[in-house]
């Protein structure tokens, strides 16, 4: 977390480096989520664990996602969708000039 | 912008032109290189006479200032008198050095001649209204200069000397007398007056002409007689009837004389042409009292003296075949045209000529001496013909011609009818320029027409491609043949010629042809990448001063339907139009009939909608305000009145400050919705701009600091109406820009910059106009760019009606100082509208400066801030710098610029530029480098070396990686 701190919100290829592995780390995590409760089968308290081991996981990702915000990576605003705009149609027809 | 060494003339050309010829000389010897000639341009040039090439030109002004009022050639000096006769320049003709200039007094000019005693000549003389000067031809200093009697009401006009050592000046009081004046030349004392009434006489020019011993004679039509006098002594006017030589006049026509002077220190020719009608010439001699008749010349178009020693020929030009009174083979179907010139319009029926030379002591044709050339079917006729002639070894006379037709074409012919060279003087001329892409090759247009066509069955839609693909393995078969049997030819001997044939589109479609539109009524197609001229269509009956319109109604894309252009025509002074459809392609008049314009027509309007043949309908509106649509199908009627209600006209009258939109009604009528009116007492309107049909923008918006979006408000309909104060007055002129909605009239901003003046140049696209005014308080150019946001939202995002448009935008303004005057200005324009936008701006001194649009921008900043950084905004200072770095071509100038044109090409990186004025010149131009392509100088070897390397190295690796596996399981 410090290290996220530190890294700053400019966009060059450590930080994304990293917020990428912040990423990645989690999902991974929730991929294996069977896995991890089949270690978990001999425990007592199964579901809490298993729910503990959820939020953490959906924590980082929350965190992951918060940085991604902050560095601008997210198609948030009108802008990022500015270049999907189609012109308007025209609805009339106009020409002429200055007589011949 | 600027181009690197080794890419000049890679993909630009230029070409310079002298304009119509006014005066031309060529040099009377056989081994001469050059002819010296003056265009109505006012250029002085040299031209090779071998190869047709500008030697040196010199262009003055282009205003009357610059006009060039005659041409002297005295040896290796040219003297012209230029700006109305004030001022007097001599040229070295073999280099163009100016020898010497003067200025001479006010007064309008009336003739030039040199002057001379009989051993060598000395001065030129230089006839004014008022005053008669002599000027020494070495330095142009002034030896004397007199004031002429009664020069009020006395139009002096010609002017004579002979060597004699005194001058002769012939001045004119229409229908009552002649004045003859003679000048000592040495002291400029008048030594004789004399008073010749001729009262039958208004103009000396064209109908007399002086001959021989200082014989003054002249043409009388209405008494069908020749009057003459002598200059040296006191008598009257000789009377002598043509009748007894049987010479017949023709019917309201002024008969002209034509005298000729083999030398100024020598008494002009006894000999002379009379021209009776536009097509019948007389030879004539007119010796010690007696007039003779030497030789008649009928069908004659063109004659002309030429003197080699002692010996004067006069040439002649006539038809082969007879000539007929202006045949209307219909070039158009303008006939109320034709008949107004029918006049003077004797034709030539095969266009085939032939001069020929005739002595003019005897008037004996000289024998081998015909020349006989072709000119195009259905062009123009001889207009203006020059002769050099030089005597052989054998003491015979060789000879060569110049022949200007109609359409300012220049040809230089030599025996026995060899074109030596022809030039196409009219492109100095263009009036209106458009791009059109070229045509697929056979094979692609076989399987684009593929599709295009119905479908007939499963079975035969699949033997149709099958054929289709045969066709093209087979092209590429004898591509790939032809590049092999290339290659073993040097490289210099290949040539990719172009010709009408083999045009094709190239795979970025860089390659386009120019429709060209010039003022003389040729038209022009010129490819684009070499500028050759592929096909030319001279349209006669179109007057000089006609405007015209050029439109592209259906392009390349829709085969197998030819491209249509179409031209509208309209005359000046009849204000009758006609239409002119042809195949940009090919030059070929196309075989759609255009509709009849009887009325006047006073705009035209491009729509998008197709008739079922792709071709965009025009709609044509007269001075009734009714529409002629063309093409006038079933189809095309049905379209309109589907969306008739939504097209609308704005005319603009500039004369009456006026203006004024309709709505098309149903039955094709119009409606008026709304009129604005500019009085004309305090401003008058001098450009209306809208926008490019053709131009895509890519973006809607702007990106701000703060990642929100900045609509851009692009109304397709808005107009930018600039007008002039009717006060020129320093302190009070001004300025005013109109937007303006096309549609509803609104006005959505305006502007007046007060002490500012024109001419504007202006350039309108997407959400932005830029134009350039004088600013008389700081005497300087300035720019001021106008750019207009919708906000933060969007009003609606689907569809733009102008009808529907509760806010106003925000307008944006800023100015900038330039540091030149400019003489044109345009803005770039990609296929799609993604690459960074240009101004191409044209400089009086020939140079086209690229200026980014980014440096024009209204949000630029004064004081930088974060956001402002952010959005790349350059802080804002006012002045615009030239950097020479930015002129786009180099150090080929462009003499006279009026106009830039530019075309999108295939590539989006790419905008075709063609500059037009005195000289045309081509380029490309890349306005946000080519992100498109790969440089030149790209590494193809290294790049695909290591690719290959690598690609090896994997391979062995992985070999010795299964030996080591191999022989580890072994151990």
């Amino acid at each position: 977390l410090f290290i996220m701190y530190m890294a700053g919100n400019t966009i060059s290829i450590f930080p994304a480096m990293m917020v990428c592995m912040m990423g990645w780390r989690p999902l991974q995590a929730l991929m294996s989520l069977s896995a991890t409760l089949k270690a978990l089968e001999s425990s007592s308290r199964r579901a809490l664990q298993g729910l503990v081991f959820l939020v953490g996981n959906g924590l980082g990702l929350a965190l992951d996602l918060y940085k991604c915000q902050a560095m601008g990576l997210l198609p948030t605003r009108p802008s990022d969708w500015l270049a999907f705009i189609t012109p308007p149609q025209r609805m009339e027809f106009t020409g002429g000039g200055l007589i011949l | 912008a600027a181009v690197y060494e080794d890419q000049v003339g890679k993909f630009d050309w230029r070409q310079q032109y002298v304009g119509k010829l006014k005066f031309a000389s060529l040099e009377a010897s056989q081994g001469s290189k050059k002819l010296v000639v003056a265009t109505e341009e006012n250029v002085v040039a040299a031209l090779n006479s071998r190869s047709g090439e500008i030697v040196w030109r010199h262009v003055d002004k282009g205003t009357p200032e610059g006009a060039i009022d005659a041409m002297l050639i005295h040896g290796q000096d040219a003297i012209t008198v230029s700006n109305a006769g004030r001022i007097l320049r001599s040229w070295e003709t073999n280099i163009g050095g100016l020898n010497w200039e003067t200025s001479l007094d006010t007064g309008s000019f009336q003739a030039a001649a040199l002057v001379g005693l009989p051993e060598a000549v000395k001065y030129v003389a230089v006839l004014k209204k008022a005053a008669l000067s002599l000027h020494y031809l070495s330095n142009g200093h002034q030896k004397w200069v007199e004031h002429l009697p009664e020069s009020e009401s006395t139009q002096y006009q010609l002017l004579y000397s002979r060597g004699t050592g005194v001058i002769h000046v012939v001045g004119i009081v229409p229908q009552s007398h002649l004045n003859i004046l003679t000048f000592n030349m040495e002291d400029g004392e008048i030594t004789r007056q004399v008073r010749v009434a001729a009262p039958w006489l208004g103009d000396l020019q064209g109908s007399c002409g002086v001959l021989g011993e200082a014989v003054l004679v002249c043409v009388d039509t209405a008494a069908r007689s020749l009057r003459v006098c002598s200059l040296d002594t006191e008598q009257d006017m000789r009377h002598i009837p043509l009748q007894s030589l049987e010479l017949e006049f023709a019917d309201d026509f002024q008969a002209r004389i034509l005298v000729t002077q083999p030398s100024v220190t020598s008494a002009s020719r006894t000999q002379f042409f009379l021209q009776l009608s536009p097509s019948h010439f007389s030879l004539l001699q007119y010796k010690q009292g007696l007039l003779s008749h030497l030789r008649d010349f009928q069908q004659a178009a063109l004659v002309s003296f030429a003197t080699t020693g002692e010996k004067t020929v006069a040439a002649v030009l006539t038809c082969r075949s007879e000539l007929k009174p202006g045949s209307s083979d219909g070039l158009h179907a303008g006939s109320t045209l034709e008949d107004a010139r029918r006049q003077d319009s004797l034709t030539c029926s095969n266009q085939t000529y032939n001069i020929n030379l005739y002595l003019v002591e005897t008037g004996q044709r000289l024998l081998d001496t015909t020349i006989t050339f072709n000119l195009e079917q259905g062009g123009a006729k001889p207009q203006q013909l020059y002769i050099q002639v030089f005597l052989k070894k054998d003491d015979s006379v060789g000879y060569r011609a110049l022949v200007q037709t109609e359409d300012h074409m220049l040809m230089f012919l030599q025996q026995p009818g060899k074109v030596v060279w022809s030039r196409e003087e009219s492109l100095a001329e263009v009036v209106s320029l458009e791009m059109v892409d070229l045509p697929l090759t056979g094979a692609q247009a076989e399987l684009e027409g593929e599709f295009g066509k119905k479908a007939d069955g499963l079975l035969g839609m699949f033997l149709k491609r099958l054929s289709s693909q045969l066709i093209l393995l087979q092209a590429w078969t004898a591509h790939l043949w032809k590049m092999f049997y290339d290659a073993r030819k040097p490289r210099s001997q290949i040539k990719n010629e172009i010709n009408i044939d083999n045009l094709a589109r190239d795979e970025f479609n860089l390659q386009k042809m120019m429709v060209m539109v010039t003022a003389s009524g040729k038209l022009f197609g010129i490819e684009s990448s070499s500028g050759i001229i592929l096909w030319k269509q001279y349209l006669r009956n179109v007057r000089p001063g006609s405007s015209f319109k050029l439109m592209v109604q259906r392009t390349t894309a829709h085969f197998p339907h030819p491209p249509q252009c179409t031209l509208l025509i309209k005359d000046k002074e009849t204000k009758m139009s006609f239409l002119y459809v042809f195949n940009p392609i090919f030059g070929k008049r196309s075989q759609v009939a255009p509709p009849v314009l009887k009325r006047p027509i006073l705009q035209t309007l491009l729509l998008p909608i197709m008739d079922q043949d792709y071709a965009k309908v025009l709609l044509l509106i007269d001075d009734e305000y009714k529409v002629t649509p063309f093409p006038a199908t079933k189809n095309v009627l049905r379209q309109l009145e589907e969306i008739a209600h939504s097209i609308y006209f704005y005319l603009v009258d500039a004369e009456q400050g006026k203006l004024s939109g309709f709505r098309l009604k149903k039955d094709l009528s119009t409606e008026e919705i709304w009129e604005v009116a500019i009085p004309t007492e305090v401003q008058r309107i001098v450009t209306v701009k809208g926008k490019r049909s053709n131009e895509h923008v890519h973006s809607q918006g702007r990106v701000m600091g703060d990642r929100s979006v900045l609509y851009k408000s692009l109304n397709p309909n808005l107009l930018a109406v600039v007008t002039e104060s009717t006060d020129t007055h320093h302190e009070r002129t001004f300025i005013g820009i109109y937007l303006m909605d096309g549609v509803t009239g609104r006005i959505i901003h305006s502007s007046v910059q007060k002490k500012a003046k024109g001419p504007v140049h202006m350039v309108h696209s997407e959400n932005w106009v830029v134009y350039q005014y004088w600013n008389t308080k700081a005497r300087r150019n300035e720019f001021t760019v106008l750019e207009l946001y919708e906000g933060t939202e969007q009003y609606n995002a689907t569809a733009f009606s102008s009808l529907d448009r509760p806010i106003l935008p925000q307008v944006l303004q800023q100015s900038y100082i330039f540091p030149s005057a400019i003489s044109a200005m345009e803005a770039t324009i990609t296929e799609r509208g993604i690459t960074s936008r240009h101004l191409l701006i044209g400089l009086p001194s020939g140079a086209i400066l690229s200026l980014p649009k980014a440096l024009l921008d209204p949000r630029r900043p004064e004081i930088p801030t974060e956001q402002s950084r952010e959005e790349n905004l350059i802080p804002y200072s006012p002045d615009v710098q030239i950097h020479a770095e930015r002129f786009i071509n180099y150090n080929q100038t462009i003499s006279r610029m009026r106009g830039i044109y530019t075309a999108p090409s295939g590539l989006e990186s790419t905008c075709l530029v063609v500059a037009y004025g005195l000289d045309i010149f081509q380029t490309r131009v890349y306005p946000s480098k080519q992100f498109d392509v790969l440089k030149d100088d790209y590494d193809y070897v290294l790049i695909s070396s290591v690719l290959f390397g690598l690609v090896f190295a994997t391979m062995i690796t992985k070999r010795l990686a299964q030996v080591k596996l191999l022989n580890r399981a072994w151990r």
